[in-house]
């Protein structure tokens, strides 16, 4: 039992470690924009001079951010992730391609539309990384689950 | 101990927020208020599930009442005006007051702490401003094919930057507040482990903040890979089939240096690594570099080294594990190791690389 509680000491420890010092925030939600139809909002919000790359950089060089979402009976994606953000482009002489970025932060916009009248989520995982002029974080995935209305 | 009166404490009270509203306009003077109405977000950085607040601008400023923190740090977002508009807030007991400028800065006051961080981004808000407005001229310089002209222009952007980082690490070592120590954290990959000993010290009456924890957390995974530590062994899968041994390795200095395809800070370091080895590898030198490439980039790792034409040794983490045991939460980091297996020195890049390789080899 001490073991146990010790692991999840430890594990709360290297949690909140971690945590403090991520350069990078999600948050998720659903907004209703017609009958039936709604905006899902996957927001990062990146601390100062760190870049979060778009889905639309190449992928020889950083990671592009990407979404996974689960199949749901009751909702039809409609059209692909748009980006609404300021993008910027920079030729990297090192990948010898030009990176599509963001910074301060982003929102992932899916648009869905839900075929029947219930209360349902939309699930599924994210991949990004982020680096600034020094260093790089590792790719990271991370799971959302979004109710919707 | 005198105890105040009560017209003492509300004469104080009054000359604190007389001082902190001159500050305010301190700010809206120098720099023209945004006349923003409208909510901004708080992220609160405390460990758990993602925690926020808000709080609501009229005419570009923003009055915080912050009495359940005492000493967090948080993120101040106005994402509906600009998404680069981020920074950091001091969550200490107070009013805290928030304005938003014309070149969509953030400025905060009103609280000891948050007038300390106001003190550090009078200097350095506006260089992070001139950087970006000096990279945007490079972009537009390059894509007119006016490259030395953008290179100039890139010269004065490094030059901008040191102070920017000089000025930060300055603050984070030398003030002992909650101020500093969020720039501690933010800085957390420049300090030794030496140096996160002294910061340790200085800050220790923080201890019971989060801050504080997470330096803790990085001294602590960083004491495993200190100065005359014996590194973590591995033995890796080499690029040219078979495997490697760090312990196989009897260098008189060894360099394992871990970096991944994807990687541009790492990649940009290569060509410095080429030239030292160059020089120095019949006198002593091997370069181990560790791959974090996952394994479904074994092709994108294989291609790098080819591309960035790489001599030295070069080992794939492609399970994780050294990434694990050497503590790597960001790379590129470099661990420099004896002929005794040894660490003599670590996180050295480019020109602070080869003094020390070539001091240590001249012996």
């Amino acid at each position: 039992m001490k073991k146990i509680i010790g692991l999840l000491l430890f594990l709360f420890l290297l949690h909140s470690g971690m945590h403090a010092q991520s350069p990078v925030n999600w948050s998720f939600s659903a907004q209703k924009t017609g009958a039936g139809l709604y905006e899902i909002h996957l927001t990062a919000t990146v601390d100062e001079d760190w870049h979060l790359y778009s889905q639309t950089s190449p992928s020889g060089g950083a990671l592009p951010t990407s979404f996974t979402f689960s199949k749901n009976p009751l909702l039809i994606l409609q059209g692909n992730v748009k980006e609404k953000g300021k993008l910027i482009s920079k030729y990297e002489k090192v990948f010898g391609m030009e990176l599509k970025y963001f910074e301060g932060g982003v929102t992932f916009v899916q648009t869905v539309k839900l075929k029947a009248k219930a209360k349902t989520a939309l699930s599924g995982s994210l991949e990004y990384m982020v680096c600034n002029d020094e260093q790089c974080l590792p790719p990271k995935t991370m799971s959302f689950t979004i109710p919707i209305q | 101990m005198k105890r105040f009166t009560p017209a003492a404490v509300t004469l104080l009270l009054c000359i604190i927020a007389i001082q902190s509203f001159g500050q305010n306009e301190k700010v809206i003077k120098k720099y023209g208020v945004l006349p923003y109405n409208g909510m901004a977000r708080i992220l609160i950085k405390v460990p758990g599930p993602p925690t926020y607040d808000s709080v609501y601008f009229k005419n570009g400023v923003g009055i915080y009442q912050q009495d359940k923190y005492n000493g967090e740090i948080g993120w101040l977002y106005i994402t509906d005006v600009d998404r680069n508009m981020v920074h950091y807030l001091i969550l200490e007991k107070g009013t805290i007051t928030i304005t938003a400028t014309k070149d969509s800065l953030i400025f905060v006051t009103g609280t000891p702490n948050n007038d300390a961080l106001f003190t550090l981004d009078e200097e350095i808000e506006p260089l992070r401003m001139k950087m970006k407005t000096l990279g945007r001229e490079v972009m537009k310089l390059r894509a007119a094919g006016e490259n030395e002209k953008a290179d100039k222009i890139q010269d004065e952007i490094l030059a901008a930057s040191k102070i920017w980082w000089d000025r930060q690490t300055q603050f984070a070592t030398s003030n002992g507040n909650m101020a500093g120590l969020n720039y501690v954290n933010k800085l957390m990959s420049r300090f030794s482990t030496t140096d996160l000993k002294k910061i340790l010290d200085n800050y220790k009456s923080f201890a019971d903040r989060n801050a504080y924890r997470s330096v803790k957390n990085r001294y602590e995974a960083e004491l495993k890979t200190d100065v005359g530590i014996t590194p973590p062994a591995f033995t890796l899968a080499s690029d040219k089939g078979g495997m490697i041994s760090l312990t196989d390795i009897k260098k008189k200095l060894t360099i394992v240096d871990f970096w991944a395809s994807w990687c541009k800070p790492c990649r940009a370091e290569n060509p410095n690594l080429i030239a030292l080895y160059n020089r120095w590898k019949d006198k002593g030198l091997e370069i181990v570099s560790v791959s974090i490439d996952k394994v479904a980039d074994k092709q994108k790792w294989l291609d790098a080294i080819q591309e960035d034409k790489l001599t030295w040794l070069q080992a794939w983490d492609e399970k994780g594990t050294s990434n694990k045991d050497y503590g790597i939460t960001a790379i590129p980091r470099t661990f420099l190791v004896d002929e005794a297996g040894k660490i003599v020195a670590k996180d050295l890049r480019g020109a602070e690389l080869n003094k020390f390789v070539e001091t240590y080899l001249s012996k």
